[in-house]
């Protein structure tokens, strides 16, 4: 672009400069929000909001009529008549909605949650050795400890206690007593790790040996967390352990269902699988 | 069992990671690499978003804010076709002119645009006090319609190149080009004597 005086003066122009305070305000705000955002495409806000706006407008529809029905000059939130009346037109109006935020409720969003140990040397899922491995790990993995670790609990949440014993047991080669403890986390009560926990208990059982039992795990997982930052791995490896179970079409649903995720890893192990699964079945 | 597929998180220090290695693991959910991205490009967001939205630092923190959590849901779909720089750009443009139209609509609705004050031009002295001409400039640019607001400060102030632009604001290189020399001659009368300003 050709240079011009005025330029140099615009670029002389003294920069804004937040307080560092600012800054950190808005930094805390958007960590604390990505994970509502992240959770939410905006595809599926739409409907969300326009069923926000449906049930508000049943709920006001329906305390409006009860306030007719009793002409009672006591305001709708006083009238229990009229609570009840709007609780039951929501429930009537959409019979799934409650079901759907309830999953979002629940699914711990990933790495919200409380601390957990990070291994130096990461556990991998395994694949086939029909597959010619890759020959670098891609560095687009972010270890949460290493850049900006949340603060500790004064006291262990419910299931962490669990799930270190499961990850020590991991490390430690005993893959039957961390699926175990992984399992254990799991079901805590209010279990803060649940959603790790129901991933690692998959990959324990499977380098046990139970491949059944990891199969039902990992169906547990990819059902539950489907929007998991880890639901595209958990479904490759499923994919291959109901490969070796001979349950093709499953184990192609699982493949198709990881084949674009975006970490390379991943994508090139789920098309690695349907390409084995079409190789088997194209033999007589 | 052979291939071995690699757990998402592995150790890393931050400065080892690419910027397109931070983006794709914040289209992983991945809070750490947000954080750390939000640190890379912060700076660079408020420059542009302070210049060229022309607000209150409220305003300002909200817009930045506003701009990160739009990076973190749109990550997935960064197609590696431009710079994570001029990609987040491109976020933050989309972010402040909804907010510029919103307070044209807002300011119209309260009628104010009519009651604020413009600069009162001065011929331009290459003598005066050099704050003084910064003023004028600043104020000049201030008074730019957005587009070619955006377009100077992308160009002239951040320094990216009109190709860069072309992609930050999802329009052709000589849209961009003939904003720029536009938004010069606004700049340039408002400097010496004539005023652009609504």
């Amino acid at each position: 672009m050709k240079p011009d005086p005025l330029d140099d003066l615009a670029r002389a122009l003294s920069p804004y400069r937040p307080a560092a305070s600012r800054v950190e305000q808005v930094r805390t705000a958007v960590l604390a929000g990505a994970p509502a955002v992240t959770r939410l495409s905006p595809r599926s806000r739409r409907p969300r909001y326009a069923i926000i706006g449906a049930l508000m407008l049943a709920a006001g529809a329906a305390a409006a009529a009860a306030a007719w029905m009793t002409r009672s000059p006591v305001t709708t939130a006083q009238d229990p008549t009229v609570e009840q009346t709007g609780v039951d037109a929501r429930a009537a109006t959409t019979p799934d909605n409650d079901a759907r935020t309830d999953v979002d409720v629940e699914a711990p969003g990933p790495l919200t949650k409380v601390p957990m140990p990070l291994p130096v040397a990461p556990p991998s899922i395994e694949t086939p050795t029909t597959i010619d491995p890759p020959r670098r790990t891609p560095k687009v993995r972010v270890s949460t400890g290493s850049l900006s670790p949340p603060p500790k609990p004064a006291l262990a949440a419910p299931g962490e206690a669990e799930f270190r014993a499961g990850w020590t047991a991991l490390k430690a080669g005993d893959p039957e007593s961390a699926a175990a403890s992984f399992e254990a986390a799991r079901q805590a009560q209010g279990s803060a790790v649940a959603e790790d926990a129901s991933f690692w208990e998959g990959i324990a059982l499977a380098r046990a040996g139970q491949s059944r039992r990891a199969i039902v795990a990992l169906r547990r997982f990819v059902t539950r967390y489907p929007s998991s930052s880890r639901a595209g791995e958990a479904a490759a490896k499923l994919g291959w352990l109901l490969y070796d179970a001979g349950e093709l079409d499953a184990a192609a649903r699982q493949f198709e269902s990881a084949a674009d995720n975006v970490v390379p890893k991943v994508k090139k192990s789920a098309r690695d699988g349907l390409e084995a699964v079409a190789r088997k079945r194209g033999m007589p | 069992m052979g291939e071995l597929v690699p757990f998402r998180r592995i150790e890393g220090a931050v400065e080892e990671l690419s910027d397109e290695a931070l983006l794709s693991a914040t289209g992983q959910h991945e809070q750490a690499a947000l954080g750390a991205l939000f640190d890379r490009f912060q700076a660079d967001v408020y420059r542009f978003v302070a210049r060229v939205a022309v607000s209150t630092p409220n305003d300002i923190d909200d817009l930045v804010q506003q701009t990160f959590l739009e990076i973190c849901r749109a990550a997935p779909r960064f197609n590696g076709r431009s710079t994570v720089k001029t990609w987040i750009f491109g976020v933050a443009v989309n972010v402040a002119r909804t907010h510029a139209r919103g307070e044209r609509r807002r300011q119209a609705a309260i009628g104010r645009s009519a009651d604020v004050p413009t600069a009162e031009p001065a011929p331009l002295d290459v003598a005066a006090d050099r704050a003084q001409t910064l003023a004028r400039v600043a104020r000049a640019i201030d008074a730019l319609p957005y587009d070619l607001r955006v377009a100077y400060v992308l160009c002239v102030i951040e320094e990216l190149t009109a190709k860069e632009a072309a992609t930050a604001l999802d329009t052709r290189e000589g849209t961009v080009w003939r904003r720029v020399h536009e938004a010069r001659e606004l700049i340039r009368g408002a400097m010496t004597g004539g005023s652009h300003e609504t």
